[in-house]
């Protein structure tokens, strides 16, 4: 940057997006001298890539032919969540693949985080479910810049023996049952829980609302607030509560249907006439990736499309998984006990609010921290 | 017990120490009850004895990896964080110094600074620095944490500390070092064995600074909170936590009892 | 001749200098830690001060100076509100440890003759297990099926779980006030095992009652530890966002939630920035308020 330009930033006062992480160094260049040219290799070791995604996400059944290619897995580093994730590559966090949700992609591909992926490098692409090749936010110009391979379903999983009223007549609406005070919980988040309240109140795209349905849904968050026991940050904790009755309802993922079902707890996963939401999560591969590395990004991600780790994610996780044909592999009988309700994974997806990218972030988040601030 | 009648009279503290190791003990007594719960869930009632948590502990290895980086940065943060706490220490509570209150505001300063934002600015300087993650990044930042600690203790057990004692060392020509050694570590050790265990435990249990600055090695925390996103892994990490709760309890046992055994073969050497 | 002027002479001379200035001596003991923590510091704070005069829109930062976010800050209710809020859920912490842990202490300090070590280990054992752990422990304890409640349901006290034990500011302070146990026994414990025991019997030779000896000796000499427990307890919750929001139910939230929420869903670093500075200038005027208070105490006692 010259000195002209450099003027003109200061002047304007604003830079762009891929300046942030100048932005970053100007903070401390008072004191470490920049080092040029030379890749910082935060992480990887050896010759492999490495992967930054969720816990449980990384074990070997999950990228059998990574490893008979190459003998052995990847790196992994760990997230908790995709916001902690974001701020740690921003801070300067390098890796070469993750695995975020659909609804985080513009942000990140806005932030010039991550790059286009050419699909013709993977041999499994032709066996993705197709609707899932083309979720607003993931494809750029044309280009694809997001590798669905997980999918699955938020809804509301309760005790039909606590709340039988609802068994055929399912509802969002549960979550905002006086009767049932103190003994609801949602998701403390946007995407799985403030969206909730958007559905609930109507909005007529819940993740591009007008100012009116945001105060609509501010209300319906407010009208609940005293209803919630918690809003619970992981899957374990409001399954716990389920399980201990100290719960009727509250929002889940899929699996949790699953795992409470299979340890002979009396649950009940609806089907909203509202909708249920769907999540997809899969791969980005980072611009910052190291270049000598791409063709075992590739394998890895490849291998994770694959229909024996789809199988593997369907069976062991209850979780949907981005190749078609990993459901045909899967006796119809498995499927309907995990709460798969067709084998055609295009139905199931057809009927539920795909989660996208929400509008203004920001304010959703500030609202939801006012409301349960008591405002 | 001592036959010698304490100096004051009610004996209300044992009851009082009895009821307040209860307080302290008896939440963590119910992980070992559920680490052999055949239940993935944390619930009453119980549902029958099984070792399977147990089992899949061991066949863990990303787990008891974790746990072992865990226990290697807590035991050197901890000494090292120690160290430095103590020559801190000497230096603020022993010598007038102009500028002492400014300086020791700034060593407290982690303390007070929200540590996502250690996190991520450490992390921004690491990167600048071009430094890899690595537990030893890790380890520096539990350092920073830490010192703050051990110092406070360690202060709280110097102040008023008898400067005659080491005046007189040096006086008999002892060098500063012998001084220390023989004088002040012996009067300071309870505080030195304080802020070693509380250190350690700080360490052992961070996992905001371990996020932002690990990488591809976990330190357990850091692996505990990821792993919630599937309560299937509940249990297992329950029984690690029962585990370490069990082999500290019967390791810190054993030790006491071979104590009292050689306090009994060798009478006239009381601690 | 004055050996002075000779080079050993002049070392010497410097020598005897350096033993006898204080705040030499002083400086050089304490230069391995502070340099660490300069290292180590120098560069957060930089950061910090800086960005929260920055402004954040969308992913950008805004790099000229501006105080919008610290009017931000007392323009909008909720940021005081929660600050005010953690300072008072931490300064119950505070007081129910400190008041918990001393009667401890002075057990082990003066009951305990021989084994003290091990009853420093046993009081620290608890907490080598994962806080996270210790948290579904607590909820064990006070949940819906949990202890107390099967407990007086089995006794025939109640039909109904009590619901009010968990998720509100009371299990807050419970989780807290147990999960920092040991950080305030172990400090006052350390500053009353170094209370010389003859004064303790000097008071007692003097007629006095146990109660004016432990107020008139025992406690102002315990005072440090007493002061470096409140800070190790006060400093830490005051900033807590996790067990709010695991045991605090939907109203759980304090200020590091929203700093949490700054840096992470809202992107707006900034923001948080000037939140945590507020809240670090807070708490600093809050320990400074403290350290003055006992300061004057202890010249009023001695």
């Amino acid at each position: 940057m010259n000195k002209d330009q450099l003027t003109e930033k200061l002047a304007t006062g604003k830079m762009s997006r891929r300046q942030f992480n100048k932005a970053l160094a100007s903070l401390g260049a008072t004191m470490v001298m920049m080092p040029m040219g030379s890749r910082m290799a935060l992480g990887a070791s050896g010759d492999h890539p490495t992967v930054f995604t969720w816990e449980g996400w990384e074990i070997p059944e999950l990228h059998g032919d990574y490893i008979a290619k190459h003998g052995e897995s990847p790196n992994f580093a760990i997230f908790a969540d995709e916001e902690e994730a974001f701020a740690k590559m921003r801070a300067g966090f390098k890796v070469d693949i993750t695995q975020p949700c659909t609804y985080k992609i513009p942000m990140w591909y806005d932030a010039g985080i991550i790059e286009p992926i050419d699909t013709s490098r993977l041999s499994n692409w032709s066996d993705i479910t197709p609707s899932l090749k083309t979720i607003p936010g993931t494809v750029y110009g044309g280009k694809q810049y997001f590798i669905p391979t997980d999918w699955g379903q938020t809804s509301v999983l309760y005790r039909p023996d606590l709340a039988p009223e609802y068994v055929d007549n399912e509802s969002w609406g549960i979550l905002w049952d006086p009767k049932y005070k103190g003994r609801l919980s949602m998701s403390d988040s946007l995407v799985d829980g403030v969206m909730v309240a958007a559905i609930y109140s109507g909005a007529e795209n819940p993740f591009d609302m007008t100012d009116a349905e945001m105060a609509k849904t501010r209300a319906a968050l407010k009208e609940q607030l005293p209803l919630i026991r918690f809003y619970w940050d992981s899957p374990t904790e409001v399954e716990q509560a389920l399980a201990s009755g100290e719960l009727v309802a509250g929002t889940t993922w899929n699996d949790s249907y699953a795992t409470m079902k299979s340890e002979g707890h009396n649950v009940a996963y609806m089907s909203p006439k509202e909708g249920a939401m769907t999540w997809v999560c899969g791969f980005c591969i980072m611009t910052d990736h190291d270049p000598a590395k791409i063709d075992k990004i590739y394998d890895y991600i490849d291998a994770y499309m694959s229909v024996e780790t789809g199988v593997y994610e369907i069976t062991e996780y209850g979780y949907g998984h981005g190749n078609a044909k990993a459901f045909e592999q899967v006796d119809p009988e498995v499927l309907a006990d995990l709460g798969f309700t067709s084998s055609n994974p295009d139905d199931m997806l057809g009927s539920g609010i795909f989660q996208v990218a929400m509008t203004n972030e920001a304010a959703l988040q500030e609202m939801f921290d006012e409301v349960k601030a008591g405002y | 017990m001592n036959t010698n009648r304490p100096w004051w009279r009610p004996d209300g503290f044992y009851i009082y120490a009895v009821l307040y190791l209860i307080f302290i003990y008896l939440p963590v007594l119910f992980l070992p009850v559920f680490s052999f719960n055949n239940s993935k869930y944390i619930a009453f009632p119980l549902k029958g004895f099984t070792l399977k948590w147990y089992e899949a502990m061991i066949n863990n290895p990303p787990m008891l990896n974790a746990l072992m980086n865990s226990i290697k940065i807590g035991l050197i943060v901890a000494i090292l964080s120690t160290i430095f706490g103590l020559l801190a220490a000497k230096a603020v509570t022993r010598y007038r110094m102009p500028g002492r209150a400014p300086v020791v505001g700034f060593i407290m300063i982690p303390l007070v600074i929200p540590e996502i934002i250690l996190g991520i600015s450490l992390l921004i300087l690491l990167s600048l620095a071009d430094i890899p993650l690595s537990l030893l990044t890790v380890g520096f930042a539990h350092l920073l944490l830490c010192v703050p600690f051990s110092m406070l203790v360690l202060v709280s057990r110097m102040e008023g500390f008898d400067k005659s004692m080491e005046e007189a060392g040096l006086d008999l020509g002892e060098n500063a070092w012998m001084t220390f050694w023989r004088v002040t570590f012996p009067i300071v050790l309870p505080g030195i064995i304080a802020s070693l265990l509380l250190t350690f435990t700080i360490s052992f249990d961070e996992f905001v600074l371990a996020f932002f600055l690990s990488s591809i090695e976990q330190t357990l925390p850091v692996y505990i909170w990821s792993s919630l996103r599937f309560p299937s892994k509940l249990p297992p990490t329950l029984a690690l936590g029962a585990a370490i709760f069990m082999a500290s309890f019967i390791v810190v046992t054993f030790a006491e009892w071979i104590r009292r055994r050689g306090v009994r073969l060798d009478s006239t050497s009381g601690i | 001749m004055n050996n002075a002027v000779t080079p050993s002479g002049i070392r010497l001379e410097l020598r005897k200098l350096f033993l006898k200035s204080e705040p030499v001596r002083g400086y050089t003991l304490l230069s391995p830690t502070l340099l660490a923590m300069i290292l180590g510091l120098a560069m957060p704070l930089v950061v910090l001060f800086t960005l929260s005069f920055w402004l954040q829109e969308y992913l950008d930062f805004i790099r000229t100076f501006s105080l919008a976010n610290y009017v931000e800050f007392f323009q909008k209710p909720i940021y005081v509100k929660l600050l005010l809020k953690s300072i008072r859920i931490s300064g119950m912490v505070t007081i129910a440890t400190v008041l918990l842990a001393y009667p401890m202490a002075y057990f082990i300090a003066f009951r305990v003759k021989s084994n003290k070590l091990i009853w420093l280990i046993l009081i620290t054992v608890p907490f080598w297990t994962s806080y996270l752990l210790r948290v579904f422990a607590w909820k064990i304890m006070l949940g819906y099926n949990g202890v107390i409640n099967s407990g007086l349901k089995s006794l025939g006290f109640l039909t109904e779980p009590l619901a009010f034990l968990l998720y509100n500011p009371t299990s807050v302070v419970i989780t807290l006030a147990h999960a920092w146990a040991a950080f305030a026994i172990l400090p006052i414990y350390v500053s009353l095992e170094k209370i010389d025991r003859s004064l303790l019997e000097a008071g007692r030779d003097l007629g006095e009652n146990a109660w004016m000896t432990f107020l008139r000796v025992t406690l102002p000499l315990s005072l440090p530890g007493v002061i470096a427990a409140s800070l190790l307890v006060f400093i830490p919750t005051v900033g807590d966002y996790v067990t709010p929001s695991l045991v605090g139910g939907p109203r759980g939230i304090m200020i590091g939630n929203i700093i949490q929420s700054m840096f992470g869903q809202s992107q707006n670093w900034p923001m948080g920035a000037a939140i945590s500075v507020m809240l670090m200038f807070t708490v600093a005027a809050m320990i400074g308020l403290f350290l003055w208070g006992t300061h004057s105490y202890r010249k009023r006692v001695a």
